[in-house]
């Protein structure tokens, strides 16, 4: 399988007054196309600083990270946000949808971002939210959907534009059993049917067990 | 385009309608600047005109003199003018004297007028009142009544020198220390001149002759003195009566641009305070300007949206601004009318600035300075507040939600 993501003796660390804080110690990863991954570990143990460097939000205090052969901290930042766009989906654990805009909308955002007619780019939301079983629900606003349909609004926003990664940080964090392991499903479904890689950033052993690899952080560094 | 309109229904929450309270922020003290310009440059205009109209009806609009010129031919000189053009309405031959008085050190240029013919009041036909004063300004105009002080005051136009010169108190004022004098009712302001020395000036007859001419239109003057100055001797000068009168409209348009100044002032502080409000808005919304920049959209986009949104609120405050100081101007005298009935006095007096009513005037020009110096000055500080968005970190931002 190619290898799609590479991360290289990458270190993270704040400053703490005088202190240094080292929340990631020399990592290296290596993410092939197609693999689905688990990232679990304690709170506090890195791993949400490692999906957000991994996905080109923030920065490594060292190391590098090529995605597809390319450093993507070298990237300018217009290539560094065409990357964002168009190769990587991101599910937060809070959903983080626009409340302004109804959920067809909010689907259609990259698309729209991407440069895409709004014809397309409606027709190519509906189909997505199609996928995660919310085809009625297009012109509802955010805060009429339930806790799981706001993450599968989140999930279709983030294949829409069929990224060739997808990472999600605690995507179940916020909700209840059936609607976790619902959440859960969808996005191995989903994964597969589009042939996306997965990452998932998780303390839940659940989602853990249903993904292909999984590795543990803990101190800022793989136990595995 | 669609994008742009779903980042700005995010802002206004529009929903379908507009959300005025999502306006209103920051842009009322904005909408009251421009209100106050607007207005208050339509009152200075306003002011401007009616003082224009005050002086055209009173005042000769054109003044010839020439060395050249002597007693002898004067009448025929001003009939021959008459002939050439219809423009003029009336000539008036004058001889006047030129005196340089002293007082205290200080010099004061004052310019007296003699008519002939007894055509207006003179000064002669006076009894001045026993232990009052004359006060003799040179302001050309011709009013005569009782000053603040009730001394007997007599505005300009004096027929005989010699006969001022035996008026045991005479007082000399500029325009400016008559204005003052009448409003202060302060004798301190007011230059004294002793007899003597107004004998002396009086002893300088007929330096200056001339004529005093009156137009027909006297706003469009030019053509007039084009055909003037091809019949005179090129000895002649030709004096407008604007510029006759420049200090007087020199004060009015230094008291305008300082009225800009501070009106400007007032409106730079209204877009301090909108752009405090367009960084808290930065601040505010640091999770949606992360999430833009997670779902890829470019940095410079993203202060293109914000940049949109101060527009917005800018354009729609400087409309409203405009409008209601249109309305104020179309209305100012009967809000005038108005205030002083509330207060119960005229706040328009002729006796003391010469005019009884006043309209608000705006021109094209105003407009346009108005609005570019608003809009531009707007746009240069949403741009500068709009570009706090690139400093938005996506992680760290997202990490405080």
């Amino acid at each position: 399988m190619n290898k799609i993501l590479e991360l290289i003796n990458v270190s993270k660390h704040y400053r703490d007054g005088e202190d240094l804080l080292h929340v990631l110690k020399d990592i290296k990863l290596v993410i092939h196309q197609g693999d689905r991954l688990a990232i679990m570990g304690a709170s506090g143990s890195g791993k949400t600083t490692l999906l957000n460097i991994a996905a080109g939000l923030d920065r490594p205090s060292s190391g590098t990270i090529e995605f597809e052969g390319e450093d993507i901290y070298k990237l300018k930042d217009n290539k560094l946000s065409i990357l964002r766009n168009q190769k990587i989906g991101f599910i937060f654990q809070s959903f983080h949808l626009l409340n302004d805009l109804n959920v067809r909308d909010n689907v259609a955002l990259p698309l729209l971002i991407s440069g895409k007619n709004i014809r397309v780019a409606m027709e190519e939301a509906e189909k997505t939210l199609t996928l995660v079983n919310l085809e009625n629900k297009y012109k509802s606003l955010p805060h009429e959907l339930s806790g799981g349909e706001k993450q599968r609004v989140a999930i279709a926003r983030s294949v829409v534009n069929k990224p060739s990664i997808v990472f999600a940080d605690e995507p179940t964090g916020n909700l209840d059993n059936p609607n976790a392991s619902l959440i859960t499903s969808l996005l191995i479904k989903l994964s597969h049917e589009l042939n996306t890689t997965l990452v998932v950033v998780t303390h839940d052993n659940e989602i853990a067990d249903k993904m292909d690899k999984r590795l543990t952080i803990q101190n800022g560094t793989f136990t595995d | 385009m669609r994008l742009y309109f779903q980042l700005l229904n995010t802002f206004f929450q529009l929903n379908g309608r507009l959300n005025l309270k999502s306006l209103s922020r920051g842009v009322i003290t904005m909408v009251f600047a421009v209100f106050l310009m607007t207005a208050g440059i339509a009152v200075m205009n306003g002011f401007e005109y009616a003082l224009n109209s005050a002086l055209i009806d009173k005042i000769p609009h054109l003044r010839v003199t020439s060395p050249e010129i002597d007693r002898d031919r004067f009448t025929l000189e001003s009939s021959d003018i008459a002939l050439y053009t219809n423009e003029i309405t009336e000539v008036i031959p004058y001889q006047a004297s030129m005196g340089l008085i002293r007082d205290s050190g200080k010099e004061i240029i004052t310019q007296l007028i003699a008519f002939e013919d007894g055509m207006y009041p003179s000064i002669l036909e006076l009894s001045p009142i026993e232990n009052e004063s004359i006060i003799i300004s040179d302001t050309l105009s011709t009013d005569l009544g009782l000053g603040t002080n009730n001394e007997l005051v007599l505005f300009g136009l004096v027929a005989d020198l010699n006969a001022i010169a035996n008026i045991p108190r005479v007082k000399v004022l500029g325009i400016r220390e008559v204005m003052s004098y009448a409003m202060a009712a302060s004798e301190e302001r007011v230059a004294l001149i002793s007899s003597d020395t107004l004998n002396a000036l009086a002893s300088q007859r007929y330096i200056e002759k001339g004529l005093l001419l009156y137009l027909e239109t006297p706003l469009s003057m030019d053509s007039t003195i084009a055909r003037l100055n091809e019949i005179l001797s090129p000895l002649a000068t030709i004096t407008r009566w604007d510029v006759e009168y420049r200090n007087l409209f020199e004060s009015i348009n230094i008291t305008r641009a300082v009225l800009w100044v501070i009106l400007f002032m007032l409106f730079v502080i209204s877009l301090f305070n909108l752009f405090s409000m367009n960084l808290l808005e930065v601040k505010s919304r640091q999770s949606f300007i992360a999430l833009l920049k997670v779902l890829g959209l470019q940095s410079h986009l993203i202060t293109k949206v914000f940049l949109l949104v101060s527009l917005v609120r800018i354009s729609m405050a400087i409309i409203i601004g405009l409008f209601l100081g249109l309305l104020f101007m179309k209305n100012l005298d009967l809000i005038i009318q108005g205030m002083g009935f509330l207060i119960g006095e005229n706040l328009l007096s002729s006796d003391v600035y010469g005019i009884d009513a006043l309209t608000g005037i705006i021109y094209k020009s105003d407009i346009y300075l108005i609005l570019s110096v608003t809009f531009l000055s707007g746009l240069f500080g949403s741009f500068l507040t709009a570009r706090q968005t690139v400093n938005v970190l996506p992680a760290e931002a997202l990490r405080n939600e």
